[in-house]
């Protein structure tokens, strides 16, 4: 899997929010997306999705261009992650997981049988096959994430688009899904992109990073390499000490302590 | 076959199955009992053997009269309120699931508004029961035109789903009150009665040619819904997940607005307008076997036949005079509706 996003320009009718993006990413690489809120984060994720229209530029996909993929062709190959929010229906969780093999699934069926059970799998996969016949709606915030993330799973994609996914959970469960992204890349070679709101993610388990900053400014590598003191003031307007401490699985470690002024 | 429609993908427990088996049954025993009751009571071996007759030799033991009513009287009805209950509450379910809104009827769009408009028009023209017919089901169609339309055009960069609900409003207010207008300009001696009773919704004046007419538009639209309602399930989860997830969701929503505005206008054109029936069943059907479409739309098509039957089974043999339609599935749903309400509080759905 090869994904490349060549010169890109996104933005609402009429304006361009963010340009001039470029970044490339492979099988088992997991990018994590830094930025300030109102930067165009989300913009650039939508249009990554095909829920906007790209203004300039072109974004790869092994080789093919997205544009003219049909939505349930994108959906074999992309999977998404949204924010935990609620819907209108008490689905069962296993029902809500199953939602995952629509695209596998001709416009006039059901998923069937075997669907069932890659869904499953998927739930076994992230340790939450007990939650299967609870209702979605009365599960905490923490599962319902995980739901989610089990869904895009089951789309059986190339790559997993994640939305802040650490938003809303507690420590435990920020750390749980921070583990099973670094099992995804790992394991299934699946190549993440997500979004977060802090560099220590992006430490813990991500390949490479892409920070976002006002005046349109858009670097990319290494989280080690790119998330320094300079970086992190210049992006978010705040003091930070970065501190290495040691390495964890092989990989040095760093960690980011905010500087508290009087 | 029955088997692999409904329970394919989801997860049915056994209680569930043996209700949605069961419905087939009360459908089947209640239209017969539907064919003894009325102002002209036919015992029910009568209607067995009648109906028998057509396929078998049996002794004729009955008048002449008892069959014109089995066949020309009360066949027609019962088929209609099938018919009718079935396309409202099928629309109402899959307009709820479309519009992730357990509170959407099928009128949301305007279709209602514009088939009495369509029909209070014709009433005022002078045109006979077949352009009635027509301009009710041309003026319903026409309103959730210009209601999509209008969707489509403002709700590009946007929410497609609420403005389409807004323009519905728009478009619903302003043929309302076109029909207030055509009311108001109406002989009040002869064609406002006439307007006034068809927007209280009858089954009473329904022959087998009506029955036909709605009927083939209606089973279309039903085939369609049931076989795509498994996109309803994920476009409740909201447009941009839906699409994410690999639905077409500009395709499955016209298909859905489509449909359900055909049988909507089919229905409304021989029954008038009979309200509550497409918001309270999927309900009641949602409560009984959750909200898998996979047996939510069956299940809301079936209990949908059934209700109306009943209840036109009780509009016209509760008085001596009929009570319309309309009315008495407000006076009657409603009350069920709240009773159902409070004895489910703990489930959620909202």
């Amino acid at each position: 899997m090869r994904l490349e996003v060549q010169d890109v320009s996104c933005g609402y009718a009429g304006k361009a929010i963010v340009s001039g993006i470029s970044l490339e990413m492979g099988s088992g690489d997991s990018l994590c997306l830094l930025g300030p809120n109102g930067v165009g984060k989300t913009t650039f994720f939508k249009t990554l999705l095909g829920l906007l229209k790209l203004k300039s530029g072109k974004i790869l996909l092994n080789g093919e261009d997205i544009n003219k993929w049909s939505r349930k062709t994108f959906a074999k190959k992309v999977g998404y992650v949204p924010q935990v929010h609620t819907p209108p229906f008490p689905f069962k969780v296993i029902d809500v997981v199953v939602m995952g093999r629509t695209a596998h699934v001709g416009v006039f069926s059901s998923p069937g049988a075997k669907d069932r059970e890659i869904a499953k799998e998927t739930l076994e996969m992230l340790s939450i096959s007990h939650l299967q016949e609870r209702t979605y709606t009365e599960l905490s915030g923490g599962e319902r994430q995980l739901v989610m993330i089990a869904r895009a799973l089951a789309q059986q994609p190339e790559i997993l688009i994640m939305d802040e996914p650490t938003s809303n959970l507690d420590f435990g469960n920020q750390i749980k899904v921070l583990c099973q992204i670094k099992r995804l890349t790992k394991e299934s070679n699946i190549g993440v992109i997500m979004t977060t709101h802090f560099p220590d993610h992006a430490f813990l388990c991500a390949s490479r990073v892409a920070v976002m900053g006002r005046n349109n400014t858009f670097i990319t590598g290494t989280p080690v390499d790119v998330i320094s003191e300079e970086v992190l003031k210049q992006t978010y307007g705040v003091d930070v000490k970065v501190i290495e401490i040691g390495e964890q699985m092989g990989e040095k470690l760093k960690i980011c302590v905010p500087v508290l002024k009087h | 076959m029955w088997d692999s429609l409904v329970l394919r993908g989801g997860s049915i427990p056994k209680l569930t199955c043996a209700k949605i088996m069961l419905l087939p049954v009360v459908l089947a025993a209640v239209a017969l009992v539907s064919f003894t009751v009325g102002s002209y009571p036919v015992p029910i071996e009568t209607v067995i053997n009648i109906i028998a007759a057509k396929f078998a030799d049996i002794p004729r033991n009955w008048t002449p009269d008892m069959e014109i009513v089995v066949w020309k009287i009360r066949l027609p009805r019962i088929l209609a309120a099938m018919l009718v209950g079935a396309a409202l509450s099928a629309a109402g379910a899959a307009y709820q699931g479309l519009f992730k809104n357990p509170m959407v009827s099928p009128g949301i769009l305007g279709v209602s508004a514009g088939a009495s408009f369509g029909a209070a028009l014709a009433i005022l023209l002078s045109f006979n029961i077949i352009g009635i017919q027509i301009g009710a089901f041309a003026g319903g169609m026409l309103a959730v035109m210009i209601t999509y339309l209008i969707g489509v055009w403002l709700g590009k960069n946007g929410d497609a789903t609420l403005v389409m609900i807004l323009a519905g409003i728009i478009v619903g207010t302003l043929f309302t009150s076109f029909v207030s207008l055509t009311k108001y300009t109406a002989d009040p001696y002869t064609k406002l009665p006439t307007i006034t009773y068809w927007l209280m919704g009858s089954l009473a004046s329904v022959n087998l040619s009506d029955v036909m007419m709605a009927g083939i538009p209606i089973m279309i639209g039903l085939i369609i819904l049931t076989l795509i309602r498994w996109n309803l399930n994920v476009m409740s989860f909201g447009d941009e997940e839906a699409k994410t997830l690999g639905v077409n969701t500009g395709r499955i929503r016209l298909i859905v607005v489509f449909c359900a505005t055909l049988m909507s206008s089919s229905a409304v054109a021989i029954s008038g307008i009979v309200g509550l029936v497409g918001l309270i069943v999927p309900h009641l059907a949602r409560l009984i076997v959750g909200p898998n479409y996979n047996v939510l739309l069956p299940m809301s098509i079936g209990m949908g036949s059934l209700f109306l039957l009943l209840v036109d089974n009780l509009a016209r043999t509760l008085y001596a005079v009929e009570i319309p339609l309309g009315i008495l599935t407000s006076i009657i749903g409603a009350p069920v509706f709240l009773y159902l309400l409070s004895n489910n509080r703990r489930k959620h759905w909202v």
